[in-house]
């Protein structure tokens, strides 16, 4: 009966050490998981797919598509500002982050209606109104993260190696015992 | 809003009337029961005493309720340690909640994995569950100068028993890769909504949900499928939950740069951090709290209040009803479960002077909710401008609400008194 004890906890746990598996849930298809992988790694790019947009081509999209909300040159209307201090071209460290946006977000009410061109060249358009881009540039999947935020340098790094369950918060309020 | 506050404190008075009025079966009889409703004898109504209920951010009055930020927990009226499911918090981030049918509904488990995976809901409820009590938290839940009651303050949060599948689960059906350090997880609303949590976490106790409070989550609090992080900011908590990917660094999407990074205020050099996690230490009395009323002069009252700490369980709540002097050991109601609210409760002799009630949490690992002025010399900002957008610690704010109490026994925020 030891034996059999025995024998039956070395089994699962050699089991355990394997990955216990369900068999549930299927295979995704390549192309369904392409339809939905719409968050940008901001180091590589790697998920951006083929496209290209001019500064030129961005402004005439911008006034049928964004000008309504967000004003004139981007200064903010009835939807946020989108140039100067505290938005995307003072602020976001990475250039994915703006494509990622316009791409899943926008127009609102008509999320995902734009073409991978035309979020291109929206993102042109409002990266050069920030003065980042010049007006003859053209972005495209292979020079979009080449882009070099002006706030890029900006941010701490998360502070993942430091975290562990249980531990005390990282940006830890001084209370009254201290 | 107006028609709200009114609203509501004629519900305070008439709540506290209710005593009296109990013993007059008369009356409760000639009137007619709104129980003939067939709605409210399949799915049980409240009484038509009980009118609590959520109202709407006060900066957020000009939006659409409900699409918004804020729909606010009334936790003046709050009992025991659950929120109702109608009544939980929810901030919708400008979107309506997504109309989800579960058959057609599906998660998609991809990235650094062996195996991408689909699951149908029908799938994700054969897998082992587990049931555990949370409460959530928005990070700009504070205390504020101009806001009346503790709904308007601090109802961004609540608290209700979680069901579903742990995302550890689901990371090892997929083989996740070892070296992968985050997941990234996204919604199915309109704005597609991603966050990115460190894989540590993800591992550790975070769950995919589809349960509240013993039936389906809310479409307002993520139908049919929500990420659950215990004790972070419930901005990770994403809502409609489509798709998690394992990947090796944080993807900095629209929300995680635009609001929800908390820069120290101290001096302009330092620079802001990527991300918060948890919620600090934090308390507060929910009665009697501003706009309420002490009904009949001086005697004995009962103090209660919520206490919670994305740091764990909650080890003692003190009281204090001399606007800070002495500190009293709260009682603790009932259970004590990590990262969950904590019902405390306090009997207290009011002498009819004028005066302020506060207490503080103190958390399993000792942190201590901080007063307004700790809180403003941490950051380096002047307690006079607290909480304010300019002055940077305005997230994450946790420091202790006051409330003061006139000698008629109004109650009122007195916040940027003490």
């Amino acid at each position: 009966m030891k034996y059999y004890l025995f024998s039956l906890i070395l089994i699962s746990s050699l089991v355990q050490a394997q990955g216990v598996t369900y068999n549930l849930g299927r295979t995704a298809l390549d192309s369904e998981i392409q339809q939905w992988d719409i968050a940008i790694n901001p180091g590589d790019g790697k998920e951006l797919p083929q496209g290209r947009g001019s500064v030129v081509d961005g402004e005439k999209l911008y006034a049928t598509k964004c000008l309504a909300c967000h004003g004139v040159d981007g200064v903010g209307a009835s939807a946020p500002r989108l140039v100067g201090r505290n938005t995307m071209g003072s602020n976001w460290p990475f250039a994915s982050s703006v494509w990622s946006y316009i791409n899943r977000a926008m127009p609102l009410y008509l999320e995902g209606s734009l073409s991978s061109d035309e979020v291109y060249a929206l993102t042109a358009f409002l990266l050069h109104k920030n003065g980042i881009i010049p007006e003859s540039a053209e972005l495209t999947q292979a020079n979009l993260l080449d882009v070099e935020m002006p706030n890029k340098n900006g941010y701490v790094p998360p502070p993942i190696d430091q975290w562990e369950p249980g531990m005390q918060r990282l940006f830890k309020i001084i209370g009254p015992e201290y | 809003m107006k028609n709200l506050l009114d609203r509501r404190r004629f519900l305070t008075h008439g709540t506290a009337m209710m005593g009296i009025t109990l013993g007059s079966i008369k009356a409760a009889g000639a009137q007619t029961s709104n129980e003939s409703s067939n709605d409210v004898l399949a799915y049980g109504g409240r009484s038509r005493f009980v009118t609590s209920q959520r109202i709407a951010d006060i900066d957020e009055t000009h939006r659409a309720f409900g699409r918004h930020e804020g729909m606010l927990t009334p936790l003046q009226d709050s009992m025991g340690i659950i929120t109702p499911n109608s009544l939980h918090f929810a901030t919708m981030q400008g979107y309506y909640p997504p109309d989800i049918n579960p058959d057609d509904h599906k998660l998609i488990i991809h990235g650094m994995v062996d195996r991408s995976l689909v699951f149908t809901m029908d799938d994700l409820l054969r897998l082992p569950s587990v049931s555990r009590i949370h409460y959530l938290e928005c990070q700009a839940n504070r205390p504020e100068v101009m806001e009346p009651t503790v709904q308007g303050s601090h109802g961004k949060t609540s608290c209700a028993e979680w069901t579903g599948v742990l995302m550890s689960t689901l990371l090892q059906e997929a083989g996740y890769d070892a070296n992968a350090k985050w997941v990234i997880y996204e919604g199915a609303e309109p704005g597609k909504m991603v966050k990115s949590l460190p894989m540590k976490k993800a591992l550790d106790d975070v769950m995919i949900a589809y349960g509240q409070n013993g039936e389906p989550i809310r479409p307002q609090n993520g139908y049919p499928l929500r990420v659950l992080v215990p004790g972070f900011e419930a901005l990770y908590s994403i809502k409609w939950l489509r798709r998690i990917k394992v990947v090796d660094r944080p993807y900095m999407g629209y929300q995680e740069i635009r609001q929800y990074t908390v820069r120290p205020g101290r001096q302009s050099d330092e620079r802001t951090p990527f991300y918060n996690y948890e919620n600090g230490p934090k308390s507060v009395i929910t009665s009697p709290s501003g706009e309420q009323q002490l009904m009949s002069g001086p005697g004995y009252y009962r103090i209660t209040g919520l206490a919670w700490s994305g740091g764990g369980a909650v080890k003692k709540v003190e009281v204090s009803t001399d606007a800070g002097k002495i500190w009293r050991q709260a009682d603790i109601e009932g259970p004590q479960h990590k990262m969950a609210h904590t019902r405390f409760n306090s009997i207290w002799k009011w002498n009819g002077e004028p005066t302020h009630i506060m207490a503080r949490c103190i958390d399993e690992q000792n942190q201590v909710q901080p007063s307004r002025h700790q809180f403003a010399r941490y950051w380096g900002v002047d307690p006079d401008k607290l909480p304010t957008r300019e002055q940077r610690g305005s997230g994450h704010h946790n420091s202790i609400q006051p409330w003061g109490i006139r000698e008629n026994g109004s109650v009122y925020n007195s916040y940027a008194i003490i």
